[in-house]
């Protein structure tokens, strides 16, 4: 793609609309800082790519929000948009995107709206980005070698996997600190910490750390463990609770102490989860009773005797049936209706009358399981004991939980009446269905069943903690039968818990699975980037080579370290010694290698783009580095449209006196002002101006003498190029001379008839007539028609042929 | 070389299946695509076993 006219309105630094004629393989544009050459360049990666460098690379990105793309004085009518002629494979293709908020641009190509580019069959890779803006240029030396290993891999475009890495390690940190996975955790590794303090159940300690982490595995582990304690053959772990339920009690009984531990009936798994299925099955309850049809018992037997009473009745007048086929059909749906209401809403009154049961049976259970009475018992009895000071302070704390819990408790029982009362209400069509309210209803009663469950869960894991420091100091029971004790509680605890281990390593194993993918990402860089390096470190050496001939410094490689660590080095060599650059190089040698290196991939090595974009290239090179610049461009301009921006005077004249007889554009862009960048074209091609002359000879007064100026400076060109050309004079004497003196050569040495000077001078005319200073007179469209004819046509005859 | 040839590459020098699948998920969901692809895993393993 090539481009050859650029329309900005309201866009950055460009508030009014400005046209630029581009259509040139070589553009030099010059400004002073400020001036809008980044909005230009801004407009272009804007157009394709969306976003502009100049955020990407900010540290402080978040400052460029809202509209910072909108020009700051442009009303809110007036538009914001890019519009680009380009030509591809040699058609011309109108783009135009227009900005409409932060989210929301339009994209047209030739005029239709389309969704994007990306029918242009271009690749918007950052890799072949085909722009080089100011912050690029500066900093890839000078930074950290882990950003410069990231910035590489960019350069050779495989940004998508640092991508992809990062959100990997994104992911991983997220879900170690995962809340809903933190409960299970810590219960998990508490569990594996016990079991390594048993020698005896060694190997479960070992099947619960194995990576990866088979249930399966562990389970059946535990079950063959539990069984070859107590010489069973169970196969479930619902049998082997039963198990050593009662062996729990067997060895409570040798104790009258022990016996007192035990009656701190620990809440089972099964009573923990039921306020969230008590929730659950009002749920049910409530979107069955608002699906249900009313029953209108009174409407349902009126029908059903009815119908049969008055079905052969006919009317005394008419002599006709008075029921129809038809409204007995209608009857007959109303009734079959009425009676699938009937059994729904016995069916409902059955579930209700369940969920108060099971309501009830859990309150029951709970009150009995959770007894403050036996804590007490348990605190009187150890009250005097100063062994047992720690164990107090546990009971006093578990004290208040239950206190606590029972509150919450009260809660969710009020709760539940209500909820319970309201679906009796609803069943009954006392009242009538109101989404919203009951969904409220269910909402607070969910809040309140999920912490009763929290507080149940902790009270159980502390009560169980409880146990086994008392067990401990349970001075009448043996070493053994403390040990025997010591087992059956962490068997139940790890039954109770099993969902938890489930949880904890099926996560942990996926978790292993994003380091290792991590891992394998990391090991595919490595190796992609080496290959990819050899051919681009050969480039950027080939072209700092060129920007620094017959320098003995020259830039060797570009290499990662060693090992896991994933940074860049840069390696120079010196009068055969290494050095390293970013401690050793001047600022413009840096300056040198930055370049060289975005240089070399995505203008060297692009096969998508046929221009380039470079802002301000030369920030710290000195005049012999900038020289050499303009020398290896005057070659890449012969395959690939370049558009160079700088602010350097020295460079830009430099530039000229290098590409001295040489076609390009030459804009300046001077007197910023708040409608936007003054702009002028400095120096073009006969054609170009031809180009801009046509374009604005049918405008406004204002743009007719945009028109007369362009048409100016084309007569100047043809004059030019004939005496060089056809004169056979050289550029430097040419150049020096006024245009009047050079027609006048041109009269002297015959170029022109003298009928054909004449016709030149009558356009002069009306080029300095439609001037604006001074003021003056109006020149029609008709006139510079006419006048761009005449010298194209002279141009044709003269010069072309 | 295009993103999505890169990806594919490294998609085909992977051994763990499970790898695979999250380089599936990350050219078709992004980011986003990752996180709902761990929960995935770990419900389809729960619910399996």
């Amino acid at each position: 793609m090539r481009l050859k006219e650029i329309t900005i309105s309201g866009f950055r630094g460009f508030k009014d609309e400005q046209t630029l004629n581009l259509n040139n393989n070589m553009i030099l544009i010059r400004g002073s800082n400020g001036s809008g050459k980044s909005s230009l360049v801004e407009a272009i990666e804007w157009l394709f790519f969306d976003e502009i460098s100049r955020k990407k690379k900010s540290l402080c990105k978040s400052e460029y929000s809202g509209d910072f793309l909108r020009n700051l004085h442009c009303d809110e009518d007036e538009l914001t948009f890019v519009e680009l002629l380009s030509e591809i494979g040699g058609k011309e293709v109108r783009l135009r995107k227009k900005f409409l908020s932060p989210e929301k641009k339009e994209y047209y190509i030739n005029g239709s709206l389309v969704s994007d580019f990306s029918s242009l069959g271009i690749s918007f890779a950052d890799v072949y980005k085909p722009i080089l803006s100011q912050v690029e240029v500066k900093h890839y030396v000078e930074t950290d070698p882990k950003d410069r290993w990231e910035e590489t891999n960019k350069i050779l475009g495989l940004g998508v996997l640092s991508e992809f890495r990062s959100a990997l390690q994104e992911l991983q940190n997220l879900k170690k600190t995962e809340d809903e996975y933190d409960s299970s955790k810590k219960i998990y590794y508490g569990l594996e910490s016990e079991l390594e303090e048993l020698p005896e159940l060694a190997d479960l300690a070992d099947a619960i750390k194995k990576r990866p982490f088979s249930s399966k595995t562990f389970k059946h582990k535990l079950i063959e463990k539990i069984n070859e304690t107590y010489l069973l053959r169970a196969r479930s772990t619902n049998q082997l609770s039963k198990t050593l339920e009662r062996e729990f009690k067997k060895l409570a009984q040798k104790s009258e102490d022990f016996e007192l531990i035990t009656q701190l009936m620990v809440p089972d798994n099964s009573l923990i989860s039921c306020p969230s299925k008590l929730t659950e099955e009002i749920k049910k309850l409530f979107s069955v009773i608002r699906q249900s049809k009313p029953f209108r018992a009174e409407l349902y037997r009126f029908l059903e005797t009815g119908k049969d009473l008055i079905k052969e009745t006919t009317c005394p007048f008419c002599l006709e049936k008075t029921l129809t086929s038809e409204k007995i059909k209608q009857i007959d749906v109303r009734i079959k209706e009425n009676k699938e209401a009937e059994t729904l809403l016995s069916d409902i009154r059955t579930k209700l009358a369940e969920t108060k049961k099971s309501v009830e049976d859990f309150f029951s259970r709970i009150s009995f399981s959770i007894s403050l009475s036996s804590i007490e018992k348990v605190r009187e009895r150890i009250e005097k004991n100063a062994d047992y000071l720690n164990e107090i302070t546990k009971i006093d704390l578990i004290k208040e939980q239950i206190v606590s819990l029972n509150k919450t408790l009260a809660k969710f029982k009020t709760d539940l009446e209500v909820s319970l009362e309201l679906a009796n209400r609803l069943s009954e069509g006392i009242i009538e269905s109101d989404e919203k309210k009951t969904s409220l209803e269910i909402l607070a009663m969910e809040k309140v069943a999920d912490l009763s469950e929290k507080s149940l869960k902790s009270l159980r894991d502390d009560l169980q903690s409880l146990g086994s420091s008392l067990l401990s100091k349970v001075s009448s029971l043996s070493t053994q039968e403390k040990a025997d004790m010591n087992r059956v509680i962490i068997f139940r605890r790890i039954i109770d818990h099993l969902d938890d281990i489930k949880y904890v390593g099926i996560y942990e194993n996926n978790l292993n699975t994003v380091s290792g993918l991590i891992e394998e990402i990391e090991k595919f860089e490595k190796t992609k980037s080496k290959k990819l390096l050899t051919d681009l470190n050969d480039k950027i050496k080939d072209f700092y080579a060129k920007l620094n001939p017959n320098e003995k410094t020259q830039f060797s490689e570009l290499t990662p370290t060693s090992g896991k660590s994933r940074r860049m080095q840069i390696k120079a060599i010196s009068y055969g010694k290494a050095m390293n650059p970013v401690s050793c190089f001047s600022e413009s040698h840096m300056n040198c290698l930055c370049l060289s290196v975005y240089f070399s991939q995505r203008v060297l090595n692009n096969p998508y783009w046929d221009f380039v974009v470079l802002d301000d290239p030369v920030q710290s090179m000195d005049e012999d580095h900038g020289k050499n610049l303009i020398r290896i461009l005057g070659e890449v301009h012969k395959s690939k449209q370049v558009i160079l921006m700088s602010h350097n005077a020295n460079f830009c004249r430099d530039f000229t006196d290098l590409f001295y007889g040489q076609e390009y554009l030459f804009y300046e862009f001077s007197g910023y002002s708040a409608k936007g960048p003054r702009i002028d074209l400095k120096y073009a091609p006969f054609k170009t101006y031809m180009t801009i002359a046509r374009r604005y000879s049918d405008g406004n007064l204002e743009e007719r003498a945009i028109s007369g100026n362009n048409l100016r400076k084309a007569i100047e060109r043809l004059a030019c190029d004939l005496l060089i050309q056809n004169g056979k004079l050289s550029h430097s004497k040419v150049y020096e001379m006024s245009l009047d003196e050079r027609l006048g050569k041109i009269e002297t040495r015959a170029l022109l008839t003298l009928a054909e000077i004449g016709e030149i001078r009558g356009v002069l005319n009306v080029c300095d007539a439609s001037s604006h200073e001074p003021p003056g007179r109006e020149v029609t469209s008709k006139e510079l028609a006419d006048g761009i004819a005449t010298i194209e046509n002279l141009y044709s005859k003269r010069l072309k042929s | 070389m295009a993103e999505r040839e890169l990806l594919d590459e490294l998609a085909k020098t992977l051994r763990n299946n499970a790898h695979k699948e999250y380089v599936q998920s990350y050219v078709t969901g992004k980011e986003k695509g990752l996180s709902e692809k761990f929960d995935a895993l770990v419900r389809a393993e729960l619910s399996e076993t």
